[in-house]
């Protein structure tokens, strides 16, 4: 009878396993990957350009972006061109308000 | 012989002829006890004639009570060892008195009832609207107070001396439902009760005005509620290793809420819901004063869910976040903790059943949507949450405090959410069942306050109801806009709300469709079932399977089921009246509460199965893979979840990141200085946040969980 919780346990255990790895910000499903402005413009991370431009980051920078975000090689380019390659109007627009050249 | 009388005197004495005529064929000794309850005609006098004549005959004069109350002082004044109660039309010929004799030989019962329903009755001449009335009340009798009698009101009935001394002190009613007393009360005192078939010839002449038929519905009910209180269950609690089994299922409960309560901490305070009613908390003077413009609101009656918002505005002191999706995780946690109270855990049976149950709860996309929804504080789950408490009391000792917490419940409920009307649901469907801790009082008061509340709503404010065309709906395999659905239901709305029903009920028994929408067949009418999909309808046929083997079983062993088995018929009664509610439009979050009790009722069905299955061979093998696979299915709908939450944070954090700029260009940002800083408040704490991107999940997450 016991063995048809089996995977119910196996669960349960599972959840406890990701909360003790909270502790360390490790939780599989909350794992962070940082990543620079442009790459965020790139993913169309709205909340995460905010945050780095907020944190200080350079509007006008040339940043390297990872193969197969935008191409599938390795890139540069500034947040615009990268949110301009998204075609994310509104992260071209938050990158402007903060000081970002629109060209 | 007990025979009640009133007004009488056309045929009390062609009665007494009859059966002085047959008795002396039947026993050696008998007498016949004429009740007169307080007749104004002759009866008493041609009575007294008879028994001047003959003292096997006796008349017992009483003042006008009602039948219940002649039948008890005759039962008591007779004298034999056996008595028996004889209407005075003889509508059972005296002939098969021989039936109750030759039945009480047989089985040595102490009560055996004349039944026009049990085999070997036959029915003569009995006008159908009667029949069918009697039928009706019969039902309800048998749902609520005596399960299993199928004809508690047939005037004949034989008692031995032995169990009229016990049962005739302690009856109480007078009026017609005497009889379902009589029976209540032979129950409780564990006398053997059998039914024998009897021929019986219908009168045309007995008239039930409605006015009786509802007071003896009220006698029902009132010994229904003093039939089967419920009782403190000192079974033991069995152990599993360290701990009672009752606390691995809370402790397996708190996991779970402690898991998803992280991801709830972890995501924004959602915006395009929430932001204009925490601006407005932020201008209301107090939550009163967001109170009352609330009750006057159209097409919606919801001035208690205005108020929370304020009152946890004013509670936030600045934070704002913490305090809102804080609020959101405590009630999460209190309905996690409060779905396992209500299982009653015992065995490892039930242990099994109960963990189960808990990633049913937790897998179902009802529930999964009030994770999303937050306007900001989640009211779908407050609802939730409120209809546990109820069921929670349901099963508690009855006493006044359980009562007024119920109401309590019940108010706040209603004027949070329409859906808190399943509240009241619950407390009846509970009661009716027999699972009576809110008492028969707290349901009737309960009554008297949804009674008022339709009428303030409908005809005192004229809030109304949602209107078509109010907000999209799904419809089939796609979602309908609002002037999409006025083209293609304008005149017909009978046939949207149908489907907006109908779609309800097969959403939360077969996970399809979901939103309205049939997203499974589509899919497979393409052929590109995902993952998700397959397992999400898999996994609800199977249990919905088992629920339904479990429900015909209880259904039909009613009267001797365990009474928390009876949770699966709430089940059924939740879910139709909360798919009832959701006749305007379907949306999963609406059904969240029907779900809940889906999962209560596959705690039901599994722990059935199990009673059932022998420990070993092959049915136990198959029903433990069936449970293993199911079981396994439904823990990788609820591990989905985290992935929803995940996604949800993400999303919401960059509505917040984009809103400054929509605010603007839409003419919504706000003049008032104080609702700007809010505003830049709020955001600065949703883009404070770490939210992964969604383009570093693996490709089998979204193929799993994704929508």
């Amino acid at each position: 009878m016991i063995i048809t919780t089996l995977p119910i346990a196996a669960l349960a255990v599972g959840r406890v396993a990701f909360l003790i790895l909270a502790l360390w910000d490790l939780n599989p499903f909350w794992l962070s990957e940082p990543l620079n402005l442009a790459e965020a413009a790139a993913l169309r991370d709205a909340g995460e350009v905010s945050r780095l431009l907020a944190d200080g980051s350079d509007p006008n920078a040339t940043y390297q972006i990872r193969p197969g975000f935008i191409h599938h090689d390795e890139s540069r380019m500034t947040p615009v061109e990268a949110a301009r390659a998204s075609r994310d109007d509104e992260i071209v627009q938050i990158l402007v308000d903060a000081g970002a050249q629109p060209r | 012989m007990v025979v009640p009388a009133f007004n009488e005197e056309t045929r009390i004495a062609s009665c007494i002829e009859r059966l002085r005529e047959y008795l002396p064929t039947l026993v050696p000794s008998w007498e016949i006890v004429v009740a007169d309850d307080g007749s104004s005609d002759r009866t008493g006098d041609i009575v007294s004639t008879i028994a001047a004549g003959d003292t096997r005959v006796r008349l017992l004069s009483l003042p006008h009570k009602g039948k219940g109350s002649a039948v008890r002082q005759g039962l008591l004044e007779a004298r034999g060892a056996w008595r028996f109660i004889a209407d005075a039309d003889l509508a059972m010929p005296p002939d098969n008195l021989v039936r109750f004799f030759d039945c009480r030989d047989a089985t040595g019962a102490a009560v055996i009832i004349g039944s026009r329903e049990a085999a070997g009755s036959r029915r003569v001449d009995e006008p159908r609207a009667r029949h069918f009335i009697g039928r009706a009340f019969n039902r309800l009798v048998r749902l609520v107070a005596v399960p299993g009698i199928t004809d508690t009101q047939c005037g004949f009935k034989l008692l031995s001396a032995r169990a009229v001394e016990a049962i005739c002190p302690q009856m109480s009613i007078d009026g017609f439902a005497f009889d379902v007393e009589m029976l209540s009360l032979a129950r409780r005192h564990g006398f053997d009760v059998r039914e024998v078939g009897i021929v019986w010839h219908g009168n045309q002449e007995t008239r039930v005005s409605i006015g009786r038929g509802a007071a003896a519905l009220w006698e029902v009910l009132t010994i229904a509620d003093r039939a089967e209180p419920n009782l403190p269950d000192r079974r033991p609690i069995e152990r599993l290793g360290p701990l009672s089994v009752r606390s691995w299922a809370y402790l397996l409960a708190g996991v779970f809420a402690a898991s998803i309560a992280y991801d709830l901490m972890r995501m924004p305070v959602e915006v395009s819901d929430s932001l204009e009613e925490i601006v407005r908390a932020q201008r209301s003077t107090s939550a009163v004063a967001s109170f009352v413009p609330a009750v006057y609101t159209p097409a919606y009656l919801r001035p208690f869910r205005i108020a929370q918002i304020k009152m946890l505005f004013d509670a936030a002191g600045g934070h704002y976040w913490l305090t809102y999706r804080g609020f959101h995780a405590a009630l999460m946690c209190c309905c996690l903790f409060l779905f396992a109270r209500a299982l009653r855990v015992r065995s490892t049976r039930d242990l099994c059943a109960a963990s189960f149950a808990l990633v049913v709860l937790t897998g179902l996309h009802t529930f999964r949507a009030t994770i999303e929804e937050a306007f900001p504080i989640s009211h779908f789950l407050e609802i939730v949450v409120f209809v546990l408490i109820a069921l929670n009391l349901a099963q508690a000792r009855p006493r006044l405090a359980v009562d007024i917490l119920a109401l309590i419940v019940f108010a706040a409920a209603t004027l949070t959410l329409e859906s808190g009307v399943l509240v009241w649901v619950t407390a009846v469907a509970c009661w009716v069942v027999g699972l009576r801790g809110i008492s028969l009082r707290g349901v009737t008061l309960m009554t008297v306050c949804l009674g008022i509340y339709v009428y303030a709503r409908f005809v005192s404010l004229s809030v109304g109801a949602p209107a078509v065309g109010e907000r999209g709906s799904g419809f089939l395999f796609s979602v309908l806009e609002r002037s999409q659905l006025q083209d293609r239901f304008g005149d017909r709305l009978v046939l949207f709300y149908a489907y907006n029903v109908v779609a309800s009920v097969m959403s939360v028994i077969f996970s399809e469709p979901q939103a309205g929408v049939f997203v499974a067949v589509r899919s497979w009418l393409d052929g590109t079932v995902s993952p998700r999909e397959a397992i999400a309808v898999a996994s609800s046929i199977v249990t919905t399977v088992l629920i339904a083997i479990a429900g015909v079983r209880i259904l039909r062993h009613y009267g001797t089921v365990d009474r928390s088995d009876r949770v699966l018929l709430v089940f059924i009664a939740v879910l139709v009246a909360n798919s009832v509610l959701s006749f305007a439009y379907v949306q999963d979050e609406i059904m969240s509460v029907a779900g809940v009790f889906y999962a209560l009722a596959a705690f039901v069905a599994v722990r059935q199965l199990l009673a059932r299955v022998p420990p070993t061979g092959a049915i136990a093998t198959l029903v433990a893979a069936v449970l293993l696979v199911t079981g396994t299915a439904w823990s990788v709908r609820s591990l989905g979840i985290h992935y929803v939450a995940r996604t949800y944070a993400f999303k919401t954090r960059n509505d917040w990141a984009r809103q400054p700029g929509l605010l603007n260009r839409s003419g919504r940002w706000p003049s008032n200085e104080d609702s700007q800083q809010l505003i830049e408040h709020l955001r600065n704490d949703a883009l404070s946040m770490r939210v992964p991107n969604p383009r570093f999940e693996p490709p089998w997450m979204e193929r799993l969980w994704g929508e």
